[in-house]
């Protein structure tokens, strides 16, 4: 079946480990004997595989953005529709819930600058961040928030929290589109639902 | 004296969560035929009213889905900043209202400072 011989003490660096491969000679004896046969084209040979067993295989992701230890991944979600993290979640945690103006692409948004925004509320000119003052429940879409940044004071409510401009930590937004008002704060975790 | 008023009498002002009350918007429109109409915000979506009381104080009645069931919270402008005078116009409201003190689940005295 093997045109070589398995010797695991050639295996590269990426099939094994750094360190166990480092004391062996950097040569892919498994991928050449593998790839003979499919380079030979006139000699079909189904009995040997054209791609390696699955212990071998690289644990690199190798076109889509690598998932670290730390939890980083790709924005826009796996295949599986599992949340995005980004970060370590604290305390206290914020959220918001899917909404005609928190809608996949505003997620995916705050996701990328890790930023939350704000308009101003129905018939104010101020703009404020708005967020619920607790985990996103399992049952809605939305995102989940944590920032170093405290709400405003006397603005709040057990349930809901606010963020206007001029206190500690909330910003107008330099890339915001012209003529629109925004308040923003930066955050330090966030857990994107609204996936795909 | 309530009066339910437009959505638009409350451009230009900041309204400001300052009670919540433990009864549903509908106890509301059925029992004071207080409209309330569905809308959004970047927090979340949400039920509204626009109400005014017998001095022209306008006030705003609002259900957030995420907040606990089967309970309003008053809205007021942002100008009515001092907590003693807060207490006093949820006080009023709540008198208009016809709801007893113990059905007012969370006011700002309770926490001047969240």
């Amino acid at each position: 079946m093997w045109p070589i011989p398995i010797n695991p003490l050639v295996i590269k660096a990426n099939e094994i480990g750094v360190g166990f491969a480092a004391a062996a000679r950097m040569q892919s004896y498994i991928t050449a004997g593998r790839i003979r046969s499919c380079v030979i084209r006139h000699k079909q040979n189904n009995a040997s595989p054209r791609h390696r067993s699955v212990p071998f295989r690289p644990r690199r992701r190798h076109k889509q953005e690598y998932i670290g230890a730390r939890g980083r991944m790709a924005v826009g979600g796996g295949p599986g529709h599992a949340p995005v993290v980004v970060g370590t979640p604290g305390t206290p945690l914020f959220h918001r819930v899917e909404s005609p103006t928190q809608d996949r692409a505003v997620a995916a948004l705050q996701t990328r600058s890790f930023e939350m925004w704000g308009r101003p509320a129905q018939g104010s000119s101020l703009p404020s961040v708005k967020a619920y003052r607790n985990a996103l429940p399992q049952t809605r879409r939305g995102v989940e928030f944590c920032t170093g940044s405290s709400p405003t004071p006397g603005s709040g409510t057990p349930y809901e929290a606010r963020w206007y401009l001029g206190s500690p930590g909330v910003f107008a937004p330099a890339a915001a589109p012209r003529g629109n008002a925004f308040a923003a704060i930066s955050i330090n975790y966030i857990k994107n639902t609204q996936v795909p | 004296m309530l009066k339910p008023v437009p959505l638009t009498v409350l451009e230009g002002y900041e309204m400001i969560p300052q009670a919540i009350i433990s009864r549903p918007t509908s106890y509301f429109a059925v029992r004071h035929s207080i409209p309330f109409s569905h809308e959004h915000d970047d927090l979340d979506e949400y039920e509204v009213a626009a109400v005014q009381i017998g001095d022209g104080l306008v006030f705003a009645m609002k259900h957030y889905q995420g907040y606990p069931e089967n309970t309003t919270t008053i809205y007021l402008p942002d100008r009515i900043k001092r907590v003693t005078e807060i207490s006093y116009v949820i006080e009023a409201i709540s008198r208009e209202l016809g709801i007893s003190r113990d059905l007012i689940m969370w006011q700002r005295s309770d926490d001047p400072d969240l």
